[in-house]
């Protein structure tokens, strides 16, 4: 039977699974080869270093963030870049690891999928041929591409049973909005039983990341002996602190100006693309952004509307989606 | 408590910084292990990277668990209006 795959490149993060078990998730971090000899250190099983059949050598992933100051693009054309290819590559080379074929979910913003999902079929479609880590040559040829829109991904995994059978619950048979909060989108979905509600349905340029960048800016002028990445202050979100000149720095007076619009701003997007909250059955807080803001919007929104809940472990949670579709697809065949 | 004795060798140019971090160290003992400590407990770029999926640390506001559905198999047949939905579904995105 074909591995079926599970692939979500998103603008920050890249996340992968496979029917064989296998995962994968790594910054979608991409950098060119830094110089052309190839030393043992580079060569470790966990480096990710991606040769394309053209012989171009990239850094990817941890591999490019330790190596090389990346620069990622993040419009909807990034899709058709080397770097979106090397990191297709990359999820790939985590999941299969040899020539063979697959069948792949994926997903494309909301606010981008019809625009840009015949060429994206053909990015994903046909033989990929790569070298991971300078060892032999590897083609993984995707037969079959199915590409949803993202917030798809979250809704039906709590929709359907790991095996792809679908449940008896909200997610699968009522009306249910979804808020997809990623790094630079946010996608409002609303679906009756699974079917997309078109009318109410809208894709926006706003998310976290934006907020994540203007935190960096701040954090650059009032600490003008270091240039942080926005990966790098994100982490320090995480922790809640960072370290400037041997001190550790308190990041809440820098974040917080910018978290509390953010929610503030999606929150009012959501009324007014839900403007009637009794008609739901269940709202989805998802993405990447959900985990970040989800316990803050969830505490706004739970007087008005039912079942509000954060998707579990927002992170994996379309691709996730995505593998259990993949199965009801193409299992079987 | 039992303790553990370690030796090490400083050269005294290279490692100058360090042998002049450590002399000034009213405790070198003290300083040396909460030094290698803060080492070793520091978070790499890939528990960095896999807290920024978790960045409720970093709102600092109440964190409550949101109540998951339980994803069992279906006892009977699957619900015929989500088969529908389903079906409509793989139109759209099927092209």
């Amino acid at each position: 039977m074909t591995t079926l795959s599970a692939i979500d490149i998103g603008y920050r993060g890249t996340k992968a699974l496979a029917t064989n078990g296998r995962q994968a998730h790594f910054p979608s971090e991409v950098g060119p080869e830094r110089k052309k000899t190839f030393s043992l250190d580079e060569a470790r099983q966990d480096s990710m270093i991606i040769t394309t059949r053209e012989g171009e050598t990239w850094y990817a992933g941890q591999t490019a963030m330790k190596r090389t100051r990346s620069t990622g693009r993040r419009d909807a054309e990034w899709l058709f870049t080397d770097s979106y290819k090397v990191l297709l590559y990359a999820a790939l080379s985590e999941l299969h690891k040899a020539t063979t074929t697959t069948s792949v979910v994926t997903g494309l913003p909301l606010e981008h999928w019809e625009a840009l999902v015949e060429r994206a079929r053909e990015v994903f479609l046909g033989d990929h041929t790569f070298k991971r880590n300078g060892g032999r040559w590897q083609t993984v040829t995707v037969e079959n591409v199915f590409i949803v829109t993202q917030p798809y991904g979250s809704l039906l995994d709590l929709a359907m049973t790991d095996t792809g059978k679908f449940l008896d619950n909200p997610f699968a048979t009522g009306t249910v909005g979804v808020a997809d909060i990623g790094g630079v989108t946010l996608n409002l979905l609303v679906t009756e039983a699974l079917d997309e509600v078109g009318q109410w349905t809208q894709g926006d340029d706003l998310g976290l990341l934006e907020a994540i960048d203007e935190i960096t800016s701040d954090i650059k002028a009032d600490c003008p002996a270091f240039k942080p990445r926005t990966r790098e202050v994100a982490g320090w979100l995480a922790v809640g602190t960072f370290e400037y000149q041997s001190k550790q720095v308190d990041i809440a007076p820098y974040a917080t100006p910018h978290l509390e619009p953010l929610v503030e701003t999606i929150l009012n997007r959501i009324s007014e693309v839900w403007p009637e909250p009794g008609r739901y059955n269940a709202m989805l807080l998802t993405g990447g952004g959900a985990a970040i803001l989800g316990p803050m919007l969830k505490a706004r929104m739970n007087s008005d509307y039912a079942n509000v809940t954060i998707a579990r472990d927002a992170v994996f949670a379309n691709v996730r989606g995505y593998l259990k579709l993949a199965r009801r697809l193409w299992e079987g065949d | 408590m039992a303790s553990v004795r370690y030796t090490f060798s400083l050269d005294a140019l290279k490692d100058a910084e360090v042998v002049k971090w450590l002399d000034s160290q009213p405790n070198t003992s003290a300083a040396v292990r909460e030094a290698l400590k803060a080492y070793v407990e520091k978070p790499t770029n890939a528990d960095l990277n896999a807290k920024l999926d978790d960045i409720l640390n970093a709102i600092q506001t109440a964190r409550w668990t949101s109540p998951i559905p339980e994803l069992q198999e279906p006892q009977g047949d699957e619900p015929a209006v989500a088969l529908k939905g389903f079906g409509r579904m793989v139109d759209k995105f099927g092209g």
